[in-house]
């Protein structure tokens, strides 16, 4: 006798409406890419789901979305799954009805929580507006507090991808619910390239929306020191314009280096971004805050050095090649200097964690549920 | 007709997520599927009931920290009456009249009303990602996919 499949349901509400592609969405992507081999399909079926049925989707979907192999499949009620997967962030919950399953033991909730910046961090962030524009009497803190709360409500199990968000989660003293379990996240490709050749010059760069706390601006004087010094280098900036950036663009945009050692690119599609990663030896995270932080994975995997700030997310990580600078602009420039004159260690295929590892690990979760 | 100071209130637990952050309460009521904001007064006034404090000595006690309390003309009551609407509070037991500390989560000054922000209708709000959403060139996207 044929046993019923286990339907598991992955809310894509967020890339329905959305239809872009930032960090959030493409470990989404990835991760439906790996659950989808790593689960044994003849237990498990992936479907996608949407809880706001109403909203229309866009014409033309994001080509990197269309990678997704369960974004792609038909829409499913989520009434119909076994499992939910919450992988976005996304408040258009229909509580009662999911409770109600809930309390019928007919479904199980697994969601991912990212980080709590926008509590952490308000100061960084712009007030709530509607998708028509319209400003509402709601600041961006407490729309994402309707979420966060939301999502310690519905779940039996969160994932947090670093010990320091459930820190920082356990000192908000909230009675949460839910199981947590903290699975890092990982680089995107397996395969670890090859470190860079030696040189004396630091050929810099930085994948970050450019946005508020991502200190964008402290790396810029860091290399306005460097330059000033003398000292051969370049700076690559990759990343969109984020919010409350302002001052930062207007530095860029009048430096006197500007595409000559300076530069900042946008719309880049992953075979350019891998082609400034193949042309610089050092990697930068110097965000004041991160729920995880991925650029520094990919970074290493690239095969690059990498300078991150030292903060305790990013102190989680033990890797080869990686080194920490506190301080500020000058801390940072002396540690660019010494870190340029060192070799990057060649690693090993596997060596630098990655979003498979971080699959396998949600496999393995959705399997005890 | 009940005079709603001979009330006595707790908060709907089962019904609602409930949870303060630096002298505010946000609420989900699973029941309505509304989301609520309450502001500082408010968030005391929560504290209160949940710290089962008779309604006798919140008069007493507000004083002490608000400048300006004035119990005849709060705005508690309709407040109450508020939350008790959009089911956020139930009709409970008789507590005991006692002194309780507020939080020191936020600098408490002159007495505002205590109010109840409803937000019914988020549905194109509560998609957008206050923080991780960016311009469409926030993240390097695939070659031909």
């Amino acid at each position: 006798m044929k046993t019923k499949k286990i339907k598991i349901g992955v809310d894509v509400t967020a890339l329905i409406y959305s239809n872009k592609v930032t960090g959030i969405e493409r470990v989404i992507v990835e991760t439906n890419k790996n659950l989808f081999k790593i689960l044994d399909s003849e237990v498990y079926e992936l479907h996608p789901f949407t809880v706001a049925s109403g909203i229309e989707g866009h014409e033309h979907i994001h080509p990197y979305l269309l990678s997704d192999p369960v974004f792609t499949k038909p829409l499913v009620e989520f009434s119909d799954c076994d499992i939910l997967l919450f992988g976005g962030i996304n408040l258009n919950i229909p509580f009662k009805e999911i409770l109600d399953l809930k309390k019928q033991n007919k479904i199980k909730i697994l969601s991912f929580i990212y980080d709590i910046l926008p509590l952490t961090y308000p100061e960084s962030l712009p007030d709530a507006v509607t998708s028509a524009g319209r400003a509402v009497n709601l600041s961006g803190k407490n729309f994402f507090r309707f979420y966060l709360q939301a999502m310690f409500s519905l779940p039996d199990h969160v994932i947090l991808n670093s010990k320091h968000v459930e820190d920082e989660i356990s000192r908000l003293r909230w009675n949460v619910k839910p199981t947590i379990t903290v699975i890092p996240l990982g680089a995107f490709d397996s395969q670890v390239m090859v470190a860079s050749p030696i040189t004396a010059a630091c050929h810099g760069v930085y994948v970050s929306t450019l946005a508020a706390r991502k200190g964008h601006e402290e790396l810029l004087d860091a290399f306005n020191l460097l330059w000033d010094e003398g000292f051969d280098c370049t700076l690559t900036l990759i990343g969109g314009r984020g919010w409350k950036i302002d001052t930062v663009l207007e530095k860029i945009e009048n430096h006197p280096l500007k595409d000559l050692k300076l530069f900042w690119r946008q719309n880049l599609v992953d075979f350019e971004v891998d082609e400034i990663y193949a042309a610089s030896n050092i990697a930068f995270c110097v965000s004041e805050a991160e729920g995880f932080g991925l650029s520094l994975e990919e970074g290493l995997s690239k095969g690059l050095k990498v300078i991150a700030r030292d903060i305790p997310v990013f102190r989680e990580r033990d890797y080869l090649n990686l080194y920490f600078f506190s301080g500020g602009a000058k801390e940072l420039s002396d540690k660019i200097r010494e870190v340029s004159v060192l070799p990057a260690k060649p690693l090993k295929d596997n060596e630098i964690r990655t979003m498979a590892s971080f699959a396998n690990e949600v496999a393995q979760i959705i399997r005890l549920l | 007709m009940t005079n709603s100071q001979d009330l006595n209130y707790q908060i709907n637990t089962g019904g609602i997520s409930f949870e303060r952050l630096d002298g505010e309460v946000v609420i989900i009521s699973f029941e309505t599927g509304k989301y609520l904001n309450s502001n500082n007064a408010a968030a005391d006034i929560l504290f209160l009931i949940e710290h089962g404090v008779a309604r006798e000595s919140w008069s007493r006690i507000l004083s002490s920290h608000f400048a300006g309390f004035d119990d005849t003309n709060s705005g508690i009551d309709e407040f109450l009456t508020l939350a008790y609407e959009e089911k956020l509070l139930l009709l409970g037991d008789e507590v005991e009249a006692k002194l309780v500390e507020l939080p020191s989560d936020y600098v408490r000054k002159g007495w505002e009303p205590p109010t109840l922000l409803v937000f019914d209708d988020l549905a194109d709000l509560l998609l957008i990602d206050p923080i991780h959403d960016t311009s469409t060139s926030g993240w390097p996207t695939q070659k031909n996919e």
